[in-house]
């Protein structure tokens, strides 16, 4: 029995390494040397206290001066260095005033390299000495449209460093991120099912009838069902619902900016290159309703919906670009704080009026975003209030006379005017501007989060994401533009260019890179394990914290932050569990505070305020175990046939159907294929009694789909 | 073969027409002269949606509710139809929300999507 219990030992040890690794390190694209591991030559960077105050301060206090000092030779202070550390020095050379590279190997063999670099640190001659860590260059993606993704890059002020977060993460396949909308195109190239290695999860469709009974919203001949396909939105005049418009394919740029495929030589980057997309259709032509709005939240995030089969993928993330005009309705701040007491993130455009906020982006919960300039002002477009929690780029064109628009946000689209055409790019002169396509950014970036610390729910997410934001917001240079301020009603409109502060547009500009930084922090749990009562002991709980995919907790510190009076004693201070004593009445309330440290130094803290009979907290009892999200187990498609070429035609991998014309029916028409088939079964019929058998039974299905239509 | 095809060609347009009016559902009559609106309604906790209750709350509010779909298990959308010159409901839907097993009733606003005016 032995023989067999130590290599399986040895072989789950193995894999629970190579998965470790595997977290760690999760961008394929970035491939570090294996000697870079344990590199036998250390290299350190020194700077070097000025010899000569050196020399006045040893004077002074009458220590011994070396030779080294003597002669202010960097050379010769770097060898006398490496004597004093017992370092051999192979090689130092200058990089600015007083700074050397040095090399260095230990005299003793085996030596790990935190000694040696203590030893030189503790050295009077010595200000400060970091390692020489190899460095790369930012990952960017070999998409050919990705140059113009101006939002991914770091040089215009709002711009997010999508490429320097991608050092870090590409996203993780655990990760969801619903994106509730017009549905979306499947035979995007740079989309695609999911089962066909692409980013689309199956989804739903949840556009019902109109309450005459039409299906003139779904524009897709039926009602909720599990299809969420975007057979285009186009609106005419008859439509009455405003202003005649072609198709918008607005769940298809959303979906891109999220999370396109990327280093796939083709189209634009997704700002994560991993996670997958769950289409929730709940807008037609002329928009939709807010019940099939909220539906389509519910069953995103894992609720169930009356009627329908439940998400087999709920989403961690939820991208609402969309939303109407007033406060949070009474239905919509029920289902938006249903969703993210369960931990989901509900991300949500602030609106396209210029004023106040509005619903749901407004509802308690959700996750507001303001849109900005390329400069980091606030579009002029962009709806802003105290309920904003972030901002991110919404794109700007800067020519307003017809020019390219320069600051157009590149993603996904389709050309089809009314029903689908050929999958398409947005570009400088295709636009595509809109808070619609700020919240994704923003969503994107959570997706990236979620791939490095999977345990982070929503209200973590928000606040590492405003952590991670860049601050302050710029103040516009060009004259006449104004501060922004908060909106007084629906009256008060703010359309033109404005400097956003704290108070109209959240927490900073959405920074990806900032942002996973903020991720790979651990996360504070802290559980009251006891019963507080007056002056006895109270048991805290700090195990249940937890690091982020790939490091483990170090160490946990219990330390008295406020107390009126003399701090009261902490028993294991240092360890997961400690005791504190409660306070004999309520003057002696005080504040105790759990740090968490792991491995590789990366703090969180958790506060909790100790009453004489209880004790309060925000910090999760208990963080969870899915810091590293399992990949989610998608089946895939046996492949076609024959595949497109893909930088051929764009027309996609999935018959489009009919619907190209004006005002047709959209998507397949199942009428016309209905007809076909019974043409076909007629002709096909050998006899005229079978034929007529055939016709009678037709008859007898109709009947019973018409009498379940108008009950 | 010959009769196949003539059936077929008799045929197919009733085909289509049959499955036409199957897509649309038969226009809901307003209440005359009066209001009619699709609404989000959730009931007070402990508050079952029977057909008692929606009765008394139709004769008590004087609307009428015709039961559409339901959002979630507790979230329910209602065609609400009332007498009177009641612009968009919004006395119906006042009368509705003052009985105290109605936790909201409110209108099923339509959303659009951000996609800015360039």
């Amino acid at each position: 029995m032995r023989s067999i219990v130590a290599p399986l030992t040895w072989l789950s040890l193995a894999l629970f390494a190579v998965q470790a690794l595997h977290a760690a390190e999760d961008n394929p694209a970035r491939k570090r040397p294996a000697a870079d591991a344990e590199p036998a030559v250390q290299r350190f960077i020194v700077k070097l206290r000025p010899a000569l105050r050196l020399q006045a301060q040893q004077d002074a206090t009458g220590e011994s001066a070396t030779a080294s000092l003597r002669v202010d030779n960097g050379m010769n202070r770097m060898h006398a260095l490496a004597d004093r550390a017992r370092l051999s020095l192979d090689a130092a050379y200058g990089i600015g005033p007083n700074m050397q590279v040095m090399h260095v190997s230990p005299i003793a063999r085996g030596e790990r390299p935190e000694d040696m670099l203590a030893r030189l640190e503790a050295d009077s001659e010595v200000e400060y000495v970091v390692p020489d860590r190899r460095v790369y260059a930012h990952m960017a993606s070999n998409d050919p449209l990705a140059t113009g993704q101006w939002y991914l890059q770091s040089v215009e002020k709002s711009a997010i460093d999508a490429q320097g977060a991608w050092d870090s993460t590409i996203g993780g396949k655990g990760v969801v991120i619903a994106v509730v909308d017009t549905g979306v195109r499947f035979d995007h190239p740079d989309l695609r099912r999911a089962t066909q290695g692409g980013r689309l999860l199956p989804g739903y469709d949840f556009v019902s009838a109109d309450p005459d009974g039409s299906f003139r919203t779904a524009n897709d001949s039926d009602g909720r069902d599990s299809d969420p396909s975007d057979p285009g939105d186009w609106i005419v005049e008859t439509d009455n619902c405003g202003a005649p418009a072609d198709s918008s394919w607005h769940g298809t740029r959303v979906s891109g900016i999220i999370g396109a495929l990327s280093n796939n030589n083709q189209g634009v980057a997704g700002i994560t290159w991993s996670a997958y997309i769950l289409p929730v259709r709940v807008l037609g032509k002329c928009g939709g309703y807010n019940s099939d709005v909220l539906a389509g939240i519910r069953w995103a995030s894992g609720l169930s919906v009356p009627g329908v089969p439940d998400n087999p993928y709920p989403a961690q993330v939820i991208n609402i670009s969309l939303g109407g005009e007033g406060l949070c309705d009474s239905a919509s701040a029920d289902v938006i704080s249903e969703v993210a007491s369960r931990g989901v993130l509900v991300v949500v455009s602030a609106g396209n009026e210029g004023g106040p906020v509005d619903s749901p982006a407004n509802c308690p919960g959700a996750m507001g975003i303001a849109g900005l300039r390329h400069a980091g002002t606030k579009v002029g477009f962009s709806s802003l209030g105290p309920e904003v929690k972030l901002s991110a780029p919404g794109g700007n064109c800067v020519n307003v006379n017809g020019g390219p628009c320069l600051f157009s946000l590149d993603t996904t689209a389709n050309d089809g005017l009314t029903g689908p055409g050929n999958s398409i790019y947005t570009s400088q002169t295709r636009t595509n501007v809109g808070t619609s396509f700020s919240s994704p950014i923003v969503s994107g970036i959570a997706g990236l989060m979620l791939a490095v610390n999977g345990n982070l729910k929503s209200t973590q997410l928000i606040a590492r994401l405003q952590e991670g934001a860049t601050k302050p917001f710029p103040v516009s240079q060009e004259p006449g533009v104004p501060v922004c301020h908060v909106p007084q009603g629906s009256f008060d409109i703010q359309v033109t260019e404005c400097s956003c502060t704290t108070q109209v547009c959240g927490a900073g500009m959405a920074n990806a890179k900032g942002a996973v930084q903020a991720a790979l922090r651990p996360i504070a749990a802290i559980n009251v394990a006891s019963t507080v009562a007056p002056g006895l002991d109270v048991t805290l709980q700090g195990g249940g914290s937890a690091a982020a995919c790939g490091r483990t907790i170090t160490s946990w510190l219990w330390t008295v932050q406020s107390s009126p009076g003399t701090p009261p004693p902490i028993t294991n201070a240092d360890s997961p569990t400690a005791t504190v004593l409660a306070p004999v009445d309520d003057t002696g309330t005080y504040t105790v505070r759990l740090t968490v440290t792991d491995d590789v130094g990366r703090t969180d803290f958790a506060d909790i305020t100790i009453g004489p009979h209880n004790a309060t907290t925000s910090a999760p009892a208990t963080t969870g175990n899915t810091a590293c999200l399992a990949d989610l187990e998608i089946p895939q498609d046996s492949p076609p046939p024959s595949q497109p070429p893909p930088t051929g035609g764009m027309g996609g991998d999935e018959p489009s159907g009919g619907g190209g014309g004006g005002g047709g029916g959209g998507a397949a028409d199942p009428v016309l294929l209905i007809g076909l088939l019974v043409a076909v079964v007629l002709m096909l019929a050998p006899s005229r009694k079978q034929q007529r058998q055939f016709i009678q039974s037709l008859i007898a299905r109709l009947r019973k789909s018409l009498s379940k239509q108008t009950h | 073969m010959r009769i196949a095809r003539l059936l077929f060609l008799a045929l197919a347009p009733c085909v289509w027409l049959l499955l036409s009016a199957c897509g649309s559902a038969p226009m809901l009559s307003r209440a005359e002269g009066g209001c009619s609106e699709q609404i989000m309604l959730s009931l007070a906790p402990g508050v079952a949606r029977t057909d008692r209750v929606i009765q008394d709350l139709q004769s008590r509010a004087d609307v009428q509710l015709e039961y559409l779909r339901s959002a979630s298990p507790t979230l329910f959308v209602y065609r609400l139809s009332a007498r009177g010159k009641d612009p968009e409901c919004v006395n119906a839907l006042a009368r509705l929300n003052q009985d105290s097993r109605v936790r909201f009733a409110e209108s099923d606003t339509r959303r659009r999507h951000f996609d800015a005016v360039k």
